[in-house]
Protein backbone atom coordinates (compact mmCIF):
# COMPACT_ATOMS: atom_id res chain seq x y z
CA UNK A 1 0.00 0.00 0.00
CA UNK A 2 1.04 3.49 -0.79
CA UNK A 3 -0.29 6.79 0.47
CA UNK A 4 0.79 10.37 -1.68
CA UNK A 5 -1.33 13.24 0.00
CA UNK A 6 -2.11 16.92 -0.77
CA UNK A 7 -4.51 19.47 0.12
CA UNK A 8 -7.03 20.37 -1.83
CA UNK A 9 -9.26 23.18 -0.42
CA UNK A 10 -10.75 22.26 2.83
CA UNK A 11 -10.07 18.33 2.16
CA UNK A 12 -6.96 16.60 2.68
CA UNK A 13 -6.66 14.22 -0.59
CA UNK A 14 -5.17 10.95 0.03
CA UNK A 15 -4.45 8.85 -3.16
CA UNK A 16 -3.97 5.50 -2.10
CA UNK A 17 -2.60 2.39 -4.31
CA UNK A 18 -2.13 -1.18 -4.30
CA UNK A 19 -3.33 -3.27 -1.62
CA UNK A 20 -4.66 -2.89 1.93
CA UNK A 21 -4.02 -6.42 3.70
CA UNK A 22 -3.37 -7.63 6.70
CA UNK A 23 0.31 -6.51 6.39
CA UNK A 24 -0.17 -3.56 4.96
CA UNK A 25 -3.79 -1.87 5.98
CA UNK A 26 -2.31 0.03 9.45
CA UNK A 27 -0.72 2.37 7.51
CA UNK A 28 -3.83 3.82 6.51
CA UNK A 29 -4.63 4.36 9.76
CA UNK A 30 -1.51 5.67 10.72
CA UNK A 31 -1.43 8.04 7.48
CA UNK A 32 -4.95 9.42 8.68
CA UNK A 33 -3.92 9.58 12.27
CA UNK A 34 -0.23 11.91 11.09
CA UNK A 35 -3.03 14.27 8.92
CA UNK A 36 -5.23 14.88 12.21
CA UNK A 37 -1.98 15.86 14.16
CA UNK A 38 -1.25 18.72 11.23
CA UNK A 39 -4.20 19.80 11.75
CA UNK A 40 -6.61 18.25 8.99
CA UNK A 41 -9.95 17.06 9.86
CA UNK A 42 -11.81 16.86 7.02
CA UNK A 43 -9.90 13.95 4.40
CA UNK A 44 -10.70 11.79 1.06
CA UNK A 45 -9.49 8.67 0.39
CA UNK A 46 -9.13 8.48 -3.53
CA UNK A 47 -9.26 4.76 -3.74
CA UNK A 48 -8.75 4.80 -7.80
CA UNK A 49 -5.40 3.27 -7.38
CA UNK A 50 -6.33 0.55 -4.79
CA UNK A 51 -6.00 -3.03 -6.08
CA UNK A 52 -7.52 -4.91 -3.38
CA UNK A 53 -8.74 -4.67 0.10
CA UNK A 54 -9.64 -7.25 3.24
CA UNK A 55 -11.08 -6.94 6.62
CA UNK A 56 -7.64 -5.83 7.88
CA UNK A 57 -8.26 -3.03 5.34
CA UNK A 58 -11.73 -2.02 6.59
CA UNK A 59 -10.74 -2.14 10.63
CA UNK A 60 -8.07 0.66 9.57
CA UNK A 61 -10.76 2.96 8.04
CA UNK A 62 -13.08 2.36 10.68
CA UNK A 63 -10.36 3.41 13.63
CA UNK A 64 -9.25 6.47 10.77
CA UNK A 65 -13.35 7.26 10.46
CA UNK A 66 -14.10 7.01 14.47
CA UNK A 67 -11.22 9.06 15.15
CA UNK A 68 -11.56 11.91 12.44
CA UNK A 69 -15.30 12.01 13.29
CA UNK A 70 -14.47 12.64 17.34
CA UNK A 71 -11.97 15.84 16.13
CA UNK A 72 -15.20 17.13 14.35
CA UNK A 73 -13.78 15.56 10.93
CA UNK A 74 -14.97 13.28 8.43
CA UNK A 75 -13.47 10.84 6.15
CA UNK A 76 -14.91 10.33 2.75
CA UNK A 77 -13.52 7.68 -0.29
CA UNK A 78 -14.32 7.63 -4.00
CA UNK A 79 -12.91 5.98 -7.06
CA UNK A 80 -14.03 2.46 -5.82
CA UNK A 81 -13.79 -0.25 -8.55
CA UNK A 82 -14.00 -4.17 -8.41
CA UNK A 83 -13.09 -6.29 -5.39
CA UNK A 84 -12.89 -2.87 -3.45
CA UNK A 85 -16.19 -1.66 -4.39
CA UNK A 86 -17.48 -5.13 -3.61
CA UNK A 87 -16.18 -5.42 -0.35
CA UNK A 88 -17.51 -1.51 0.70
CA UNK A 89 -20.85 -3.16 -0.36
CA UNK A 90 -21.39 -6.36 1.05
CA UNK A 91 -19.17 -5.04 4.72
CA UNK A 92 -22.11 -2.17 4.55
CA UNK A 93 -19.20 0.58 4.39
CA UNK A 94 -20.91 1.63 1.40
CA UNK A 95 -23.66 2.82 3.49
CA UNK A 96 -21.68 3.94 6.82
CA UNK A 97 -19.13 6.12 5.13
CA UNK A 98 -19.68 9.07 2.13
CA UNK A 99 -18.91 7.27 -0.77
CA UNK A 100 -18.69 9.05 -4.21
CA UNK A 101 -17.85 7.97 -7.80
CA UNK A 102 -15.41 10.50 -7.96
CA UNK A 103 -13.23 12.56 -6.15
CA UNK A 104 -14.88 15.75 -8.16
CA UNK A 105 -18.00 14.93 -6.00
CA UNK A 106 -16.29 13.87 -2.57
CA UNK A 107 -14.45 17.50 -3.00
CA UNK A 108 -17.67 19.18 -3.91
CA UNK A 109 -19.69 18.31 -0.63
CA UNK A 110 -19.36 20.87 2.18
CA UNK B 1 9.03 -26.45 20.55
CA UNK B 2 6.35 -28.66 20.74
CA UNK B 3 4.58 -27.31 17.46
CA UNK B 4 3.92 -30.75 16.35
CA UNK B 5 2.66 -32.20 19.32
CA UNK B 6 -0.64 -31.67 18.65
CA UNK B 7 -0.47 -32.56 14.77
CA UNK B 8 0.00 -35.56 12.57
CA UNK B 9 3.86 -36.30 11.99
CA UNK B 10 5.23 -33.11 10.23
CA UNK B 11 6.11 -33.71 6.47
CA UNK B 12 8.50 -31.47 4.23
CA UNK B 13 7.49 -27.79 3.74
CA UNK B 14 6.31 -28.52 -0.10
CA UNK B 15 5.30 -31.95 -1.91
CA UNK B 16 5.71 -31.35 -5.83
CA UNK B 17 3.39 -33.47 -7.79
CA UNK B 18 5.84 -35.84 -9.88
CA UNK B 19 3.30 -36.67 -12.27
CA UNK B 20 3.07 -33.54 -13.49
CA UNK B 21 6.32 -32.02 -13.19
CA UNK B 22 7.29 -34.91 -15.20
CA UNK B 23 4.35 -34.83 -17.85
CA UNK B 24 4.68 -33.89 -21.07
CA UNK B 25 1.71 -30.63 -20.31
CA UNK B 26 2.98 -27.91 -22.79
CA UNK B 27 1.74 -25.89 -19.67
CA UNK B 28 3.89 -27.30 -17.21
CA UNK B 29 6.11 -25.29 -16.58
CA UNK B 30 4.15 -21.97 -17.39
CA UNK B 31 4.77 -21.25 -13.85
CA UNK B 32 6.58 -23.13 -11.45
CA UNK B 33 5.10 -22.51 -8.14
CA UNK B 34 1.67 -24.21 -9.35
CA UNK B 35 3.27 -27.29 -9.60
CA UNK B 36 3.54 -27.52 -5.86
CA UNK B 37 0.04 -29.47 -4.73
CA UNK B 38 0.32 -28.62 -0.97
CA UNK B 39 2.60 -26.37 1.05
CA UNK B 40 3.02 -26.50 5.19
CA UNK B 41 4.03 -23.78 6.73
CA UNK B 42 3.89 -21.92 10.69
CA UNK B 43 0.57 -20.55 11.22
CA UNK B 44 2.30 -16.66 11.11
CA UNK B 45 2.08 -13.64 8.98
CA UNK B 46 4.54 -14.43 7.67
CA UNK B 47 3.60 -17.51 5.83
CA UNK B 48 0.50 -15.35 4.30
CA UNK B 49 2.60 -14.00 1.21
CA UNK B 50 4.06 -17.60 -0.09
CA UNK B 51 0.28 -19.17 0.78
CA UNK B 52 -0.85 -16.35 -1.54
CA UNK B 53 1.51 -16.69 -3.96
CA UNK B 54 1.05 -20.33 -4.42
CA UNK B 55 -3.16 -20.07 -4.66
CA UNK B 56 -3.10 -17.54 -7.09
CA UNK B 57 -0.37 -19.60 -9.47
CA UNK B 58 -3.30 -22.60 -9.02
CA UNK B 59 -5.75 -19.78 -10.11
CA UNK B 60 -3.62 -19.15 -13.27
CA UNK B 61 -3.21 -22.13 -13.77
CA UNK B 62 -6.62 -23.27 -13.52
CA UNK B 63 -7.80 -20.52 -15.91
CA UNK B 64 -10.14 -18.98 -12.92
CA UNK B 65 -12.17 -16.19 -14.16
CA UNK B 66 -10.68 -12.60 -13.40
CA UNK B 67 -13.21 -11.57 -11.30
CA UNK B 68 -13.00 -14.62 -8.80
CA UNK B 69 -9.19 -14.35 -8.57
CA UNK B 70 -9.56 -11.47 -6.19
CA UNK B 71 -12.20 -13.48 -4.30
CA UNK B 72 -9.90 -15.86 -3.85
CA UNK B 73 -7.27 -14.13 -2.76
CA UNK B 74 -9.47 -11.95 -0.05
CA UNK B 75 -11.30 -15.50 1.15
CA UNK B 76 -7.76 -16.79 1.28
CA UNK B 77 -6.60 -14.04 3.64
CA UNK B 78 -9.53 -14.16 5.55
CA UNK B 79 -9.50 -17.43 6.61
CA UNK B 80 -5.34 -17.73 7.05
CA UNK B 81 -5.40 -14.85 9.62
CA UNK B 82 -8.51 -16.38 11.33
CA UNK B 83 -6.42 -19.44 11.62
CA UNK B 84 -3.17 -17.59 12.50
CA UNK B 85 -5.12 -15.90 15.42
CA UNK B 86 -7.67 -18.22 16.63
CA UNK B 87 -6.07 -21.86 15.69
CA UNK B 88 -3.39 -22.14 18.18
CA UNK B 89 -3.80 -20.35 21.43
CA UNK B 90 -0.45 -19.45 23.05
CA UNK B 91 1.21 -21.87 21.25
CA UNK B 92 2.39 -22.01 17.34
CA UNK B 93 0.95 -24.69 14.98
CA UNK B 94 1.08 -24.92 11.53
CA UNK B 95 -1.15 -24.35 8.06
CA UNK B 96 -1.54 -26.37 4.85
CA UNK B 97 -2.81 -25.38 1.55
CA UNK B 98 -3.58 -28.17 -0.51
CA UNK B 99 -4.98 -28.11 -3.92
CA UNK B 100 -7.67 -30.12 -5.06
CA UNK B 101 -7.57 -31.90 -8.08
CA UNK B 102 -9.28 -30.64 -11.33
CA UNK B 103 -12.49 -33.29 -11.91
CA UNK B 104 -11.47 -32.61 -15.94
CA UNK B 105 -7.86 -33.34 -15.06
CA UNK B 106 -4.53 -31.43 -16.39
CA UNK B 107 -4.24 -27.28 -17.20
CA UNK B 108 -7.29 -25.46 -18.43
CA UNK B 109 -7.46 -24.52 -21.84
CA UNK B 110 -4.94 -21.27 -22.59
CA UNK B 111 -6.67 -18.19 -22.88
CA UNK B 112 -10.35 -19.66 -21.55
CA UNK B 113 -10.94 -18.08 -18.03
CA UNK B 114 -13.87 -20.11 -17.15
CA UNK B 115 -12.11 -22.89 -15.28
CA UNK B 116 -12.64 -24.17 -11.39
CA UNK B 117 -10.63 -23.96 -8.02
CA UNK B 118 -11.05 -26.09 -5.26
CA UNK B 119 -8.23 -25.72 -2.48
CA UNK B 120 -7.90 -26.96 1.02
CA UNK B 121 -7.33 -25.26 4.23
CA UNK B 122 -5.94 -27.70 7.48
CA UNK B 123 -4.75 -26.57 10.84
CA UNK B 124 -4.81 -29.08 13.89
CA UNK B 125 -6.07 -26.42 16.03
CA UNK B 126 -8.83 -25.94 18.12
CA UNK B 127 -12.06 -27.04 16.28
CA UNK B 128 -13.97 -24.45 14.60
CA UNK B 129 -16.00 -24.27 11.97
CA UNK B 130 -16.00 -21.01 10.01
CA UNK B 131 -19.45 -22.00 8.07
CA UNK B 132 -21.64 -23.16 10.90
CA UNK B 133 -24.59 -21.43 11.32
CA UNK B 134 -24.34 -18.63 13.81
CA UNK B 135 -26.34 -18.65 16.27
CA UNK B 136 -29.72 -16.48 15.31
CA UNK B 137 -28.74 -13.79 17.85
CA UNK B 138 -25.36 -13.40 16.67
CA UNK B 139 -26.43 -13.81 13.40
CA UNK B 140 -28.83 -10.52 14.02
CA UNK B 141 -26.01 -8.81 15.95
CA UNK B 142 -24.04 -9.32 12.57
CA UNK B 143 -26.61 -7.81 10.32
CA UNK B 144 -27.41 -5.10 13.16
CA UNK B 145 -23.34 -4.08 12.85
CA UNK B 146 -23.77 -3.63 9.17
CA UNK B 147 -26.06 -1.44 9.30
CA UNK B 148 -24.68 0.30 12.59
CA UNK B 149 -23.50 4.01 12.54
CA UNK B 150 -20.24 4.79 12.92
CA UNK B 151 -20.08 5.39 17.04
CA UNK B 152 -22.16 2.21 17.40
CA UNK B 153 -20.00 -0.05 15.02
CA UNK B 154 -17.76 -2.96 16.16
CA UNK B 155 -14.70 -4.17 14.08
CA UNK B 156 -14.41 -8.02 13.60
CA UNK B 157 -16.90 -10.68 12.50
CA UNK B 158 -16.76 -9.29 9.14
CA UNK B 159 -13.78 -12.34 8.18
CA UNK B 160 -16.39 -15.03 7.83
CA UNK B 161 -19.32 -12.43 7.02
CA UNK B 162 -16.60 -12.08 3.70
CA UNK B 163 -16.52 -16.20 3.40
CA UNK B 164 -20.13 -16.78 3.72
CA UNK B 165 -20.92 -13.75 1.16
CA UNK B 166 -18.01 -14.39 -1.01
CA UNK B 167 -16.94 -18.08 -1.37
CA UNK B 168 -20.43 -19.63 -1.61
CA UNK B 169 -19.02 -23.38 -2.71
CA UNK B 170 -17.37 -23.96 0.72
CA UNK B 171 -17.85 -26.91 3.25
CA UNK B 172 -16.08 -27.68 6.29
CA UNK B 173 -15.18 -31.13 7.99
CA UNK B 174 -13.47 -31.94 11.22
CA UNK B 175 -11.57 -34.92 10.46
CA UNK B 176 -9.45 -36.28 13.38
CA UNK B 177 -7.71 -33.58 14.63
CA UNK B 178 -7.68 -31.60 11.97
CA UNK B 179 -9.82 -28.45 10.77
CA UNK B 180 -10.25 -28.94 6.49
CA UNK B 181 -11.82 -26.23 5.01
CA UNK B 182 -12.58 -26.78 1.39
CA UNK B 183 -13.27 -23.63 -0.62
CA UNK B 184 -14.34 -23.75 -4.77
CA UNK B 185 -14.31 -20.66 -7.20
CA UNK B 186 -15.72 -21.25 -10.21
CA UNK B 187 -18.51 -23.08 -12.37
Amino acid sequence: MECTGSKQGAFYVLEITGRMDALTSQGFEAECLARLAAGDTRIVADLSGLEYISSAGLRSILAAAKKLKAAGGDLAFCGLSGIVAEVFTVSGFAKLLPVYDTRGEALARS
Amino acid sequence: MDEHAIGPPTRPDADTDEGASAGASPNANADAGASVLRLRLPAHQESLPPLRALALAWAEQAGLADDLVPRLDLVLEEMLMNVFHHAYPGELGDVELALIPNKQGGPHQQGDRTGQLSLSLTDWGVPFDPLAPPDPGLEAGLEANLDAGLDERAPGGMGLFLLRTLAPGSSYSRLGQANVLTLTFGA
